[in-house]
């Protein structure tokens, strides 16, 4: 079973190489580029089926010597958490590519490139090293860079190098994390280890916690992204192209929160319980900053990309209510976030391609002109203000339930961003589909959706459904390893 | 079959997905389709009536996810009102078979309309608050996309988000009352809620909290003042919906809640002071703009927020009971109002009730149908409206709330007074325009007939429901207040035939007395105005400001700033480079020369004697002085350099 980890995590960066360096016709790439990215979800999904949910230890672990000098080894595992976000992770690449349509320019490379990141995205959930999780880390960010660099709208240059160098930097906080653990821990008991499972049980002083923390914390949170370091975000995603955003906005933003959830919350204890209370004033401050951004926006794309950091500032929130509802409330945004934004994106990116715009004042009156379009930004639409029955209010049930327990009325404000997240979806709406249609429009050709969107937008409709109705499965993932940190932790 | 109550919503759920998948082919035979599913789950329910009457609870309850049950819950109470929607949700799908038979969308209408019924039924089933607040939500959706269901009309899709926005701020007043209970318990259940107030876990200013919130969320689905602002709009509806929102669905929801939660309300004395006092205002409030309306379903819409007041009232007075008791018997008239005036909408082709007139002979079976339900809202003796009207004046009167009793007394007027305008314009005396009348369908006409009979005989069910929720005692009777709120409804019956069926008065030789308060009226105090124009869209526009500043200046400003300094700097290090760091190289190549040539020079002259010492001094002293002096900048930098260090590291010495 092993080495069919190993595959799920390296096969798509084989697939993804070849594209680059072998000739054929775009047509050939996407069905081989599809064929290898449904392989390996199926293998994720086969990861799944094998997966123990009744206990909250890694599983699947390979360990093999690495850098032994450095006490680097070569080594994966899984927990609940880690595996829905696998899940996740394979799932939008399938989505991605059968979204992607041979008729834009070097498909043939940018499939090559989503794929790679696949393995970059796949090898952060699962790496139990800390240097295998950083030069993963690290990776993400390559093929990343020439997607918005090669594929990006007009501002591309400008945007991808922010991209590279604001989240950079966090990746800087978080390597001299690293590094100081490394040392610390080797200075104390001798053991100079970078193997992760061996700081998940290790106590450091309250004084190195307190410290470090915050800077773990900021490299994480611009990954994330939260307010104050999210600004790289929407200059990132409106000018990146439509397969990007959906994995720039499905995937890369949940690093963040996986990488809190797997390294800040778990190895610093006390430093996350002294700074809870802040931290949740970021994550309310995020969900309304953000949700009032989005309010204020012309384009689509940008409101989508400011309500991106509205629901991130969630997943903080929730997590620093340090309790199971809050916990699980944020790892299950993770998921349901990244399945409804892919689907906003995709949208987004259809949107533009058939009306060559964005602008929201732009246009008007689309429901009489692509119908099909509608319905599903109608639905997208509702799902990402948090519809019950959809997957996002399965979360963001959670998080309030954890968060009023931990910080009662601080809450208020998580609650006017909801008001005010129906209002710009139900705004942009109005103004973009219904009524009369805009003068500009009317009597030009527009496409509706074709069928492969068709198909991606479908699968991501029932997922989000299902994952609304029946939440159990999913919890259940993740539910014990979230009780095992909090365990730690001291919460409940 | 007991143990299974909790699949018999079933059917409507079946309907739903038949509807969902099969509606473009079904057209509107998905009315029938919907009308037999609700049907269905109103029969099974019917069998339930052993079980209930006995006094069981049917309680079935599963696990959503770790931590958090789900479960169905079927006492007197939900039993009643899952009768009394899935009788009215089945009576309005029939009605739309033949409705909405020339229109386009149909299975996005039906799809919505069922789902609108089978989350109503959801609602009452729910044994706990997270499951009743899911359905109210889907409700909220079903709402906006019914009420904007001519969405290539403007008004028609600003009404649906009006609906949505309004109630979702209510909304979430009641999400964090529901918090509140949580937080409290560990439990969204009802039993176990109530178990934990009356054992004294919550504490009272907790459930003073709670039921405060949750009584936002009611404001906000049942219309009360200042959230009202979205029913009257929601007329943009086909009149279906209209029916749906306002008899069987939505705005009775609130209700339902405030009822189940009763153990709750009862003991916080200052929610039920609050609630008393919205109630108050609401009740007068719209039966004021009702009285002006012009248009036939705004009157209704106007009326429907006065009724729900009625009952809120009488929430607030300890009178749970005579609440639902009027929540039942205003579905049932309050349907077949709405569905007469979809009846003649339908053939007058027209919502103005200035444009219709003699419709009466045109539409005998309608026009009678109206009258009962007139006549019923009206608290005519007899009728319906009447018995669950008396229960609540009865009930507000000896609670002691002398005040709220007194503008009951002349809404009560009012209400006979509009209702009773309204029927004479539209049914009695000449036609105002050119419309060619006729009577509705069949299918239209059964539930009107059905609702005609219930709207009659509904107080009936005032005894019988006493039974069912083990209720012994209502408020004492007593004729003062009996005779009282008789006369007021005949006053204002009086008043209106004298002005628009007897035409007595004119009201025309009032018209500069009436015109001011009538702009005001029909502007709606300028209430949604204020809200809409300028608390909505001010507030767009400046937060949209203050945050575009906030990212622009200050997020995204020091960001930029930063990666510019750092350009700033790194052109400077790119100078101090090639002067200071290049400079500072090319002076240590030059002072290992002179050293070298220092040793050299003692090298040469000192050990090879002193013999040549003239000749070194006067030879080579030229040369190493020009040296030094070369003329270039940077050696003149480099040694003040040098010298600053060295300054400034003495001083450190000497300090």
């Amino acid at each position: 079973m092993n080495w069919l980890f190993l595959i799920m995590v390296f096969f798509p960066s084989f697939v993804g190489i070849m594209l680059l360096v072998k000739k054929m016709t775009d047509r050939t790439a996407k069905w081989i580029a599809l064929t290898s990215s449904s392989i390996v979800f199926l293998i994720s999904l086969y990861f799944y089926y094998m997966f123990d949910k009744t206990t909250s230890s890694f599983q699947f672990i390979i360990h093999v010597n690495w850098i032994e000098s450095l006490g680097s080894s070569f080594a994966f595992g899984m927990d609940g958490i880690s595996m829905s976000l696998v899940l996740l992770t394979t799932l939008l690449v399938v989505v991605v590519m059968i979204f992607m349509d041979y008729h834009s320019d070097d498909v043939k490379e940018f499939l090559g490139f989503t794929l790679i990141l696949e393995t970059a995205l796949l090898g952060v959930f699962v790496a139990l090293d800390f240097l295998l999780f950083y030069v993963f880390w690290e990776l993400v960010l390559i093929p990343m860079y020439f997607m918005i660099l090669h594929w990006g709208g007009p501002r591309r240059v400008y945007a991808s190098i922010k991209f590279f160098i604001y989240t950079h930097v966090g990746s800087f906080l978080i390597l001299v994390g690293i590094i100081a653990m490394y040392f610390y821990k080797g200075s104390a008991d001798g053991v100079y280890t970078l193997s992760i499972l061996s700081y998940l049980d290790y106590n450091f002083s309250d004084k190195f916690q307190l410290i470090v923390f915050p800077m773990i914390f900021i490299g994480f949170a611009i990954k994330l992204p939260l307010v104050p370091f999210h600004t790289w975000l929407p200059d990132a995603h409106v000018e990146a192209p439509t397969g990007g955003s959906m994995l720039l906005a499905g995937v890369l933003l949940k690093m963040g929160g996986y990488g809190l959830i797997r390294i800040g919350f778990t190895i610093f204890p006390v430093a996350v319980n002294h700074y809870a209370y802040i931290m949740a004033v970021f994550g309310v401050v995020s969900m309304l900053y953000g949700a009032l951004l989005a309010l204020a926006q012309d384009d689509l794309k940008k409101m989508v990309a400011y309500s991106s950091v509205s629901h991130m500032g969630s997943v903080v929130l929730g997590l620093a209510a340090l309790n199971i509802n809050g916990f699980n409330g944020a790892t299950y945004q993770l998921f349901a976030h990244g399945i409804i934004s892919a689907m906003l994106f995709m949208l987004c990116g259809i949107l533009q391609y058939s009306f060559k715009t964005r602008s929201i004042s732009k246009l008007g009156g689309l429901a009489q002109i692509v119908p099909k379009m509608t319905v599903f930004y109608v639905f997208a639409f509702i799902a990402s203000l948090g519809l019950p029955g959809l997957a996002g209010f399965v979360a963001e049930i959670n998080v309030l339930m954890g968060a009023f327990q931990a910080f009662k009325y601080l809450l208020a404000v998580a609650l006017v961003s909801l008001i005010v997240t129906a209002g710009y979806y139900l705004l942009a709406l109005q103004k973009v589909f219904f009524g009369d249609i805009k003068q500009s429009l009317v009597g030009g050709e527009f496409a509706d959706l074709k069928i492969n969107e068709k198909i991606a937008l479908m699968t991501l409709t029932v997922l989000i459904v299902i994952f609304g109705l029946v939440p159990g499965p999913l919890i259940e993932l993740f539910n014990l390893s979230n009780l095992e940190i909090l365990a730690r932790i001291g919460g409940v | 079959m007991g143990d299974l109550f909790w699949l018999y919503p079933l059917p409507l759920l079946a309907a739903l997905i038949i509807i969902f998948i099969f509606g473009d082919q079904l057209q509107e035979k998905s009315g029938l389709i919907g009308a037999v599913g609700s049907g269905l789950v109103f029969i099974l329910s019917i069998t339930l009536a052993p079980a209930v009457f006995s006094g069981d609870k049917l309680v079935y309850s599963f696990q959503w996810f770790p931590g958090v049950n789900l479960g169905f819950r079927i006492d007197g109470l939900s039993w009643i009102m899952l009768i009394v929607v899935t009788f009215l949700v089945s009576l309005i799908l029939l009605y739309s078979y033949s409705y909405m038979e020339h229109e386009k969308g149909l299975r996005r209408f039906f799809s919505f309309m069922v789902l609108f019924g089978f989350s109503m039924v959801q609602l009452i089933v729910a044994d706990n608050l997270l499951q009743l607040f899911i359905a109210w939500e889907i409700m909220g959706l079903c709402s906006y996309s019914l009420i904007g269901f001519y969405f290539e009309k403007s008004s028609a899709a600003s009404a649906g988000k009006k609906a949505f926005l309004t109630t979702k701020v209510g909304d979430v007043f009641m999400l964090l009352g529901i918090l509140v209970l949580y937080a409290a318990t560990g439990s969204f259940n009802y039993d176990e809620i109530f178990s934990a107030a009356s054992s004294g876990l919550i504490s009272l200013s907790e459930i003073a909290l709670a039921t405060l919130f949750i009584f936002g969320g009611v404001v906000g689905k049942s219309a009360q003042f200042p959230l009202h602002i979205w029913l009257p709009d929601a007329m943009e509806g086909p009149t279906p919906v209209s029916a749906l929102i306002h008899a069987a669905a939505m705005v009775k929801a609130g209700m339902y809640l405030m009822i189940r939660l009763y153990p709750l309300y009862e003991v916080s004395e200052f929610t039920l002071k609050i609630i008393m006092i919205v109630g108050t205002i609401t009740v007068l409030f719209a039966a004021l703009m009702a009285i002006f309306a012009d248009d036939f379903k705004q009157v209704l819409a106007f009326s429907t927020i006065s009724q729900l007041g009625y009952m809120t009232v009488a929430l607030g007075c300890l009178g749970a009971f005579p609440a639902l008791l009027h929540v039942i018997n205003h579905a049932f008239f309050k349907a077949l109002l709405f569905l007469g005036a979809g009846s003649v909408i339908h053939s007058v082709g027209t919502g103005d009730i200035r444009k219709m007139g003699g419709v009466f002979k045109y539409q005998k079976i309608t026009g009678s149908a109206m009258l009962l339900g007139t006549l019923s809202i009206a608290g005519i003796p007899g009728f319906s409206g009447f018995v669950s009207k008396d229960e609540i004046l009865l009930q507000v009167y000896e609670h002691g709330s002398l005040f709220s009793y007194y503008i009951l007394l002349l809404t009560g007027m009012l209400t006979a007074f509009y209702m009773f305008r309204l029927y004479f314009m539209v049914f009695t005396r000449e036609k105002r325009s050119d419309y060619h009348g006729h009577e509705s369908p069949v299918s239209m006409l059964i539930p009107l007939v059905l609702l005609g009979i219930a709207a009659v005989f509904s107080g009936r069910l005032k005894n019988p429901l006493m039974g069912l929720l083990n209720i012994t005692e209502t408020a004492h009777h007593n004729n003062i207040v009996v005779y009282s709120s008789v006369a007021a409804a005949l006053i204002g019956i009086v008043g209106a035939l004298l002005i628009y069926y007897l035409k007595i008065i004119d009201i025309k030789n009032y018209d500069s007395v009436i015109s001011g308060p009538k702009k005001f009226f029909q502007n709606r105090y300028y209430f949604d105005y204020f809200v809409e124009e300028i608390i909505c869209k001010y507030f767009v526009k400046i937060s949209g400001m203050i945050t575009m500043a906030i990212e622009r200046w200050i997020f995204d400003g020091i960001v930029i700033f930063a990666a510019k300094s750092i350009k700033i700097i790194s052109n400077y290090t790119k100078v101090a480079d090639q002067y200071i760091v290049d400079g500072f190289v090319n002076k240590t190549a030059a002072i290992t020369k002179t050293f070298s040539g220092i040793s050299n020079f003692i090298d040469i002259y000192i050990f090879d004697g002193a013999v040549r010492f003239i000749e070194i001094v006067t030879v080579r002293k030229g040369e190493i002085m020009l040296y030094w002096n070369n003329g270039k900048i940077q050696t003149y930098l480099l040694w003040t350099v040098v010298g600053i260090i060295l300054i400034v590291s003495l001083i450190g010495g000497v300090f």
